[in-house]
């Protein structure tokens, strides 16, 4: 089953709930099972409620995202760093601005099992919206095919590539210019583990590989206190 | 080609746009006439919207041939 947010509050936001409308399409067509919650129903606390009663469910957000937030139709996060571990044992697929940057790998450390979304802030032009709907949903479409998220992600970034082209052909060279910077700041963690800009980090996922590399100060902290009990 | 001609055809292809195109950048979104204004008045925003069509640019260039 899929939880779909999609808050409307502005111009940006009717957009990207008309790209949700697509998905929901998608889920009638091929039976699969979903929630919608939509407009003012897209809060906190109902996202909570339907996550904690249902835990197979995965989530779609579309709407405004920030570093270490997804946004709500009420200027209040529905996801940030405080409740993030109710992503345990999920996926979520963000059709919003930079929540891969911290909260994607929060999430990926606390074990949810595909964070989807952007590194950077999404661009887009409104000469392109089709274009831009189809390659916002592609991976979700995807893998309600049947594929893995890491063969999401290819094809994703494959399909993105075709788009571009085929913008430019069009004459719409910044919409194929937005469309490159989505499509370079698209990530899947866990079809690929989440980078970092910090050099020790680098060098203990390096080391250690990612699930160790990422978590090494609280591993470092369990191990003191094993110690401390030891002695 | 200089920073100056690649803003005056970014420019070019903004104008030709219609009156109800909007350029969005997250929560930003810019309509034509605010765009024009920002490539005049925003270095930042200059400089961003060059860095965006000479990494298309360089994303063509750096394709492989296909066939």
């Amino acid at each position: 089953m899929w939880l779909v947010v999609r808050p409307v509050f502005d111009d940006v936001t009717e957009i990207t709930f008309d790209e949700a409308q697509d998905v929901i399409d998608y889920f009638a067509e091929k039976s699969v099972p979903y929630i919608d919650l939509a407009r003012e129903d897209a809060v906190r606390e109902n996202v909570e409620k339907v996550l904690k009663e249902n835990p197979e469910t995965n989530m779609y957000h579309a709407d405004h995202g920030s570093e270490d937030k997804i946004w709500g139709n009420d200027n209040r996060p529905v996801i940030d760093l405080e409740n993030v571990e109710l992503l345990r044992g999920r996926a979520i697929y963000n059709n919003n601005c930079s929540s891969a940057k911290k909260l994607g790998v929060e999430a990926w450390k606390q074990g949810c099992l595909a964070f989807w979304g952007y590194t950077e802030v999404v661009y887009f032009t409104t000469d392109a919206l089709e274009e831009f709907k189809e390659a916002m949903n592609y991976g979700l479409k995807r893998r309600i095919d049947g594929f893995s998220w890491s063969e999401c992600l290819q094809k994703t970034k494959e399909r993105m590539t075709e788009l571009i082209d085929a913008l430019v052909k069009a004459g719409k060279a910044l919409a194929a210019s937005c469309l490159r910077l989505d499509r370079d700041s698209l990530v899947c963690y866990n079809a690929e583990p989440p980078q970092s800009g910090c050099v020790f980090r680098r060098l203990a996922i390096r080391l250690f590989g990612p699930e160790v590399g990422w978590k090494l100060r609280e591993s470092l902290r369990r191990a003191f206190y094993v110690l401390l009990g030891v002695f | 080609m200089s920073e100056k001609s690649i803003v005056e055809s970014i420019k070019e292809n903004v104008r030709m746009q219609n009156d109800s195109w909007r350029f969005v950048m997250g929560r930003e979104s810019l309509t034509k006439s605010e765009v024009l204004k920002r490539l005049d008045n925003d270095k930042g925003f200059r400089k961003s919207l060059v860095k965006l069509v000479v990494e298309l640019s360089i994303d063509i260039l750096a394709r492989k041939p296909r066939g």
